[in-house]
């Protein structure tokens, strides 16, 4: 977005957006069910998937338009997918175990959200419109948010889940901050997730068979 | 001249509409909550009906009562007469007594009727007031951060803490009305409204329940005092409801100048606008099963996390 100008609603549109996208990271954050999460996860995705769409239309962008469908068919389709066939496979129906209880880390949550937008604002707001800082804030808001995921829950799905969310972060990030970014760029984050996901659905395969769950905390008996 | 006559004949229209259509509103979504269970539910006047039967009981006051317990029912009443002095029920512009106080002035009065029931409950000693009260304080406590940070939000808005001010600023601005903040301090006051009206993530609010916090502190009131308290809740339902749609959801469809039409206008529009929500809030009040008590804070943190946003995102809003 930076270089560019935009009419008065799609400022509006992209507003609403991110805000809702943050939202949603936070309903990932204060729930307890797996199930729950990637549903979320989905919502979140298809939200981006709105955006980078609005975007597209409005600068004209072949390219934004091929990353909006590839979003939408990966993102909010295949991996949610892959992840809720894995858990009705194994028949998960654990709650996610916290360390940190739900209100704290709501507040955690905010607190690192107040710091990106601080960030952020000391790192580009001398050269970019307001919209950018709000968006851009938002998007590294939610990379921290799932490095917090990860650091403060046990279980290898809500692990991948972190790990997604981070990735949505980084792509939010590059379309709202350059739009016309490469394609390959884009197409190798994509495929990055695929395999990701996929890695990490094989190796918390094997913890279960060998383990008997999915949680993380049993790891340390593996030390000899 | 016949300006003042004309706002002397509002505000006091103003209160009359609090008045009589308070228990109205209370009766009509309990009885679709009723309808919702799958009963046929009392009629929408059934508060009326009670407030009539309670006013036409004697006074009884226990012997070791205070002054604070047979004063408590006057300035919860008292108190919310004047919050409807103080926001726009019927108008669109301040009407001459609405300067009295701002919004902050209105949630001062809110807690002092709220603090005067809690003392009176706990003036009898009785172990059932002191049970509600502290549970109404324990939810005080947390939400009061939550209320004061959407004033700050409708402040930084609107620039200034009179609700007519608000109410303005996002008719004139529409990018304003669709700003994410906008949305983000309506969700965060929509749930201190549910918290506060004693609706369903928070409190039972059936009669006789062990849970039960709102209930329990009027426990020992009888006769009219009780009366003047169960009218004085529906009437805080009441003004929150309209606080909620004339200055933040909705603010369209006011009088705008004096004239008979506009106060006919005023008042049936508010009225379709109440019942509106009522149905949303009888739907949450069926759907959603009651929060465990150490689960409170899970929900105050949520609408906690709703204001900050909202004033986040409207310190780098794009227009």
């Amino acid at each position: 977005m930076l270089g560019f100008v935009m009419p008065l609603y799609v400022y509006i549109i992209e507003d609403l957006l991110v805000a809702l996208i943050l939202l949603s990271s936070f309903v990932m954050l204060s729930s307890r069910w797996i199930s729950f999460y990637i549903h979320a996860y989905g919502f979140q995705s298809f939200l981006i998937f709105i955006l980078t769409l609005v975007l597209g239309i409005e600068s004209q962008d072949i390219n934004l338009y091929i990353v909006a469908f590839l979003t939408l068919f990966v993102r909010t389709v295949i991996v949610p997918y892959i992840l809720l066939r894995m858990i009705k496979k194994f028949n998960i129906k654990e709650e996610v175990k916290l360390i940190i209880k739900i209100p704290l880390s709501i507040i955690s949550g905010l607190l690192l959200t107040v710091f990106a937008y601080f960030l952020i604002y000391r790192l580009i707001s001398p050269f970019s419109p307001k919209i950018v800082i709000n968006a851009s804030s938002i998007a590294l808001s939610l990379i921290f948010i799932g490095f917090f995921m990860i650091i403060s829950r046990f279980t290898t799905i809500t692990h991948i889940l972190g790990l997604l969310i981070i990735e949505n972060g980084i792509f939010l990030l590059s379309v709202v901050v350059v739009p016309t970014l490469p394609i390959i760029v884009e197409l190798v984050v994509l495929f990055d997730i695929l395999v990701t996901v996929a890695a990490m659905l094989i190796l918390s395969m094997f913890m279960k068979l060998q383990t008997g769950s999915f949680s993380t905390t049993m790891l340390n008996r593996l030390v000899g | 001249m016949k300006i003042y006559l004309n706002s002397a004949i509002f505000q006091i229209f103003q209160v009359l509409t609090v008045l009589a259509c308070s228990p109205f509103i209370a009766g009509f979504i309990s009885k679709l909550e009723e309808i919702f269970e799958g009963k046929r539910g009392p009629s929408v006047f059934q508060p009326y009906y009670d407030l009539y039967k309670l006013f036409q009981k004697e006074i009884l006051i226990p012997s070791d009562a205070s002054f604070v317990f047979k004063s408590a029912p006057f300035v919860s009443f008292i108190s919310m007469v004047l919050i409807t002095l103080l926001i726009p029920v019927l108008t669109a512009y301040p009407l001459p007594l609405g300067f009295m106080g701002d919004m902050l002035g209105g949630a001062f009065l809110f807690s002092l009727s709220s603090f005067f029931i809690n003392i009176a409950s706990l003036d009898m000693g009785t172990s059932y007031g002191g049970l509600g009260s502290s549970r109404a304080t324990l939810l005080a406590i947390l939400s009061e951060p939550t209320l004061i940070l959407v004033f700050v939000g409708v402040a930084l808005i609107a620039k200034s803490t009179l609700p007519y001010v608000m109410l303005h600023t996002i008719t004139k601005s529409l990018p304003l009305y669709f700003s994410p903040s906008h949305f983000l301090i309506i969700a965060a006051f929509f749930l201190l409204f549910l918290a506060d009206t004693d609706r369903r993530p928070i409190n039972a609010s059936t009669h006789v329940e062990m849970s039960m916090i709102e209930e329990a502190r009027i426990l020992e009131y009888s006769g009219p005092y009780l009366a003047l308290l169960k009218w004085s809740g529906h009437m805080k339902q009441f003004l929150l409801l309209v606080i909620f749609l004339n200055v933040l959801v909705f603010p369209w469809g006011l009088s705008v100048k004096h004239s008979p039409a506009g106060l006919i206008i005023a008042v049936t529009s508010l009225i379709v606008k109440m019942l509106i929500i009522g149905v949303i809030a009888a739907v949450i009040d069926t759907a959603i099963s009651r929060l465990r008590f150490f689960r409170y804070q899970e929900y105050f943190a949520a609408a906690f996390v709703l204001s900050v946003l909202a004033i986040m995102t409207f310190q780098y809003k794009g227009f």
